[in-house]
């Protein structure tokens, strides 16, 4: 059945995050005082919203999980703070949830739902790019179980994390077709370096860096999936990664729109002539347009995820739409309030913040690559 | 078409959208040599098989060999059973 009304549930789960939001604790900005944040949004589960309350999150589908990101996005203007906890959820708890063995799950999953432990997402390497499982790092049978060698770059949360779902070649002859396999990797239990924090453009509060793994011995036990389905565990995290993520942008670009209107509205005293405001509002009338536009796209991704059906198509879409608007919108904001004569810090921040949009998850010549394969391309 | 080649024809037509006529998906159609399907559809098909089949792959099983056809799909299944 369609429907274009939000149903109760998600109305007051909207207003449960925009709740939450407003009461975030203030931190400075070094890691260690980070925590406090997610441990806010672990008293509701929100690290973990879409587990099963029986591990201590909160069950939400897809759809769900879009509307309570999309209010993350509206009420908390930290968007590499964000960013980190969709990165957490979507590409480490979820696929540990939805592939670990149930002694993973127990042991790891409610303090993932608290905010307790942090999780980060090792696929990325130095050589291999877009063409992620053409990686070097191995997952060599040994008699206790693996011995892991190689490395992981731009891997988000990287420095702060606490475990980590690491992608390692098992038969790199293989590649993605059987040869790839996922491992849980607890820090305290499997020790591994870290690089220094790698800088970059915006998403600050998010860390982001390189991870060491040298002959590390990892027990069979720690599987995600069998051996040999990595590439499974990293396309439904994906799935989930791409439809999902993007409502924190367009819960960015709504907060930043209603306040341009807000002020726009409020008589405030623009430094543009009368003119130039007819153009102000058209921009804003058609990135509001573009907005719901894209706002329904992801919806529909997300819906057909819950249906149980192949979305990866529907997946790439969205992110594909979400993040091209996010770019380019959030910078046309930003000009906005400067040529209104209010320069907004927020909106600059949020610019800075979308330049990566394009490129994480599968950059948008990667999602063009799905979405081309499957018109037959 | 046997049970088998049917239910999975009708998965690849109509779950995963594989852009080509159903009368043109014969069953030894090409699927992954061709490109016909893509990799990420290839992982789902995997996923369909051992869940509607009721069969597991090993990893060595997850290649061109078993899954290039509707006819090498067949067998594949019918020799986990």
């Amino acid at each position: 059945m369609y429907s274009f009304t939000p149903e109760l549930h998600h109305v007051r789960i909207r207003q449960e995050v925009l709740d939450l939001t407003a009461d975030m604790p203030r931190i400075d900005q070094t890691t260690e005082l980070y925590r406090p944040l997610w441990e806010h949004l672990g008293r509701n589960g929100l690290p973990g919203m879409a587990i099963p309350e029986t591990y201590g999150g909160r069950g939400f589908d897809a759809l769900t999980t879009v509307i309570a990101l999309e209010a993350l996005g509206y009420g908390h203007a930290d968007n590499g703070f964000n960013f980190s906890v969709a990165a957490h959820l979507l590409a480490c708890v979820i696929p540990l949830w939805l592939y670990g063995s149930e002694e993973l799950k127990s042991a790891y999953l409610p303090g993932l739902c608290s905010g307790r432990l942090i999780a980060a997402n090792g696929m990325s390497e130095p050589s291999s790019g877009s063409d992620a499982f053409s990686m070097k790092t191995t997952a060599r049978s040994c008699p206790d179980g693996y011995c892991v060698q190689g490395s992981k770059t731009f891997v988000s949360n990287g420095p702060i994390a606490d475990t980590v779902l690491l992608y390692a070649a098992t038969d790199p002859d293989k590649g993605f077709l059987g040869g790839i396999s996922a491992l849980w990797i607890d820090k305290t239990i499997h020790p591994y370096s870290s690089g220094d924090e790698l800088a970059k453009a915006g998403l600050h509060h998010s860390t982001l860096g390189t991870l060491f793994f040298e002959d590390l011995i990892v027990p069979t036990r720690y599987l995600v999936g069998q051996e040999g389905r990595g590439a499974h565990v990293f396309n439904r995290s994906m799935e989930w990664e791409r439809t999902c993520l993007g409502a924190l942008h367009m819960g960015n670009l709504h907060r930043l729109i209603d306040r341009c209107v807000k002020q726009l509205r409020s008589g405030f005293q623009t430094g543009i002539p009368r003119e130039s405001r007819q153009v102000v509002m058209h921009d804003l009338a058609f990135i509001q347009t573009r907005l719901e536009a894209v706002r329904l796209q992801t919806y529909a991704a997300a819906w057909k995820m819950d249906q149980q059906k192949p979305a990866g198509r529907e997946a790439a879409m969205a992110k594909l739409a979400v993040s091209e608007l996010y770019k380019q919108e959030s910078q046309r904001l930003a000009e906005i309030f400067a040529e209104i004569g209010d320069p907004d810090r927020d909106a600059e921040q949020s610019a800075l913040d979308a330049v990566s949009s394009t490129l994480y998850s599968g950059t948008s010549e990667m999602q063009k690559m799905i979405i081309a394969q499957s018109m037959g391309l | 078409m046997s049970e088998i080649k049917s239910a999975v024809k009708t998965y690849l037509l109509e779950e995963l959208n594989l852009p080509v006529k159903p009368e043109e998906l014969t069953d030894d159609t090409p699927l992954l040599s061709s490109r016909l399907i893509d990799s990420i559809s290839a992982l789902l098909l995997v996923e369909f098989l051992e869940k509607e089949f009721k069969i597991e792959f090993q990893p060595h099983e997850v290649n061109n060999d078993n899954l290039d056809s509707l006819q090498l799909i067949e067998q594949f299944v019918q020799g986990k059973r």
